[in-house]
């Protein structure tokens, strides 16, 4: 085994919750099939465990065009790249959650500016939030 | 959270899986090897992702089974310093918080990583965060918090060689033993990666403060 690059790229909780999906459509087509699969028990136990943790996060609710338009709308803003991947994941719901997600929140962006944001947020990644 | 990890490795693929498409045995032979474990400086692995390359499959004397080159990548938890993210408080203690998140256990919050003025309280096993009210930080609650640091131990067993050299450092060998054995034992609880995370800035402490 040799590592060629620990880091090569990020992913999205929902990109990785999306692939898991996909994994799980894909054991269910080849058992239909009656092909013999292999389904080994530790891969077995951390989609069951991840995609349990996943359906609690923001991103169970999130689907492509949303977080594509949720970026368009935020690149008014000079966010690292990391930044925007945590505004996606953590999808925060208040100014001092957004705080803790961004540094030097309060030099960079004024009030409006981040209150702006915070509405971005609900207005795209928390749709359930909307009809309540 | 997750990054991508590319990794290459020569994968075996027994005779009795050549009924299976190339891509679909190296698939199940990639995800047996790696899904939930951890390697080392690179993170949990989850499962994988795509494969990049597929070298041609060669024989072995003496094996039937086909040898692949393979360049993979792999889903895998790693996240970076300064990161937050949510978990739940599985246990506290004087020394401070333990967190886990479903899949993955070594959270650790030190004491010194908390709130200023945060006091643990033996009778209700909870710290409790003392400001105009008291807020508690008790089992089971969801909380953020904020990667500080992450550490990697190698679980490989060592070779009866480091062994002697350390036992040819003191005299007394008794004492060496006792030692060795401790160590032996810590060494074996200490997990393979683990993190320590911090709970001290806005923002950060049970979700339902702040949102």
């Amino acid at each position: 085994m040799k590592v060629e690059n620990p880091r090569d790229k990020l992913l999205s909780n929902y990109e990785v919750l999306e692939h898991i999906h996909d994994i799980k459509r894909r054991q269910k087509r080849s058992a239909s099939k009656h092909r013999s699969i292999q389904r080994t028990e530790n891969l077995e136990t951390i989609l069951l465990e991840l995609q349990g943790y996943l359906k609690g996060t923001p991103a169970a609710k999130q689907t492509p065009e949303n977080i594509r338009n949720f970026l368009q709308e935020l690149s008014v803003y000079e966010l690292e790249k990391a930044e925007k991947l945590q505004l996606l994941n953590v999808a925060p719901g208040s100014e001092a959650a957004l705080h803790s997600l961004i540094e030097e929140c309060d030099q960079r962006f004024t009030g409006e500016e981040r209150e702006h944001m915070v509405a971005l947020v609900s207005q795209f990644l928390k749709p359930e939030m909307q009809s309540q | 959270m997750f990054v991508l990890s590319k990794l290459s490795d020569l994968v075996r693929i027994e005779p009795s899986k050549f009924s299976k498409s190339t891509e679909e045995a190296l698939e199940d032979e990639i995800n047996a090897k790696y899904a939930n474990k951890v390697v080392q400086d690179v993170g949990l692995c989850i499962c994988l992702f795509d494969i990049l390359e597929v070298g041609d499959g060669l024989i072995r004397h003496g094996d039937g089974s086909a040898y692949i080159n393979t360049v993979f990548r792999l889903i895998v938890f790693r996240p970076f310093v300064g990161e937050v993210l949510v978990g739940w408080i599985s246990s506290c203690s004087e020394e401070g918080i333990r967190v886990r998140m479903d899949f993955f256990d070594d959270i650790f919050i030190p004491k010194e990583n908390l709130f200023e003025g945060c006091i643990f309280v033996p009778s209700e096993q909870a710290w409790v965060w003392r400001t105009e009210h008291d807020l508690y930080l008790d089992t089971n609650e969801k909380i953020r918090f904020k990667v500080e640091q992450d550490i990697f131990t190698d679980q490989s067993p060592q070779g009866p060689k480091n062994i002697l050299a350390e036992e040819g450092n003191t005299g007394d060998e008794n004492a060496q033993q006792q030692m060795l054995l401790q160590g032996g034992s810590a060494q074996n609880i200490a997990p393979p990666y683990s993190l320590v995370v911090s709970c001290q800035t806005y923002g950060m402490g049970l979700v339902t403060w702040w949102d």
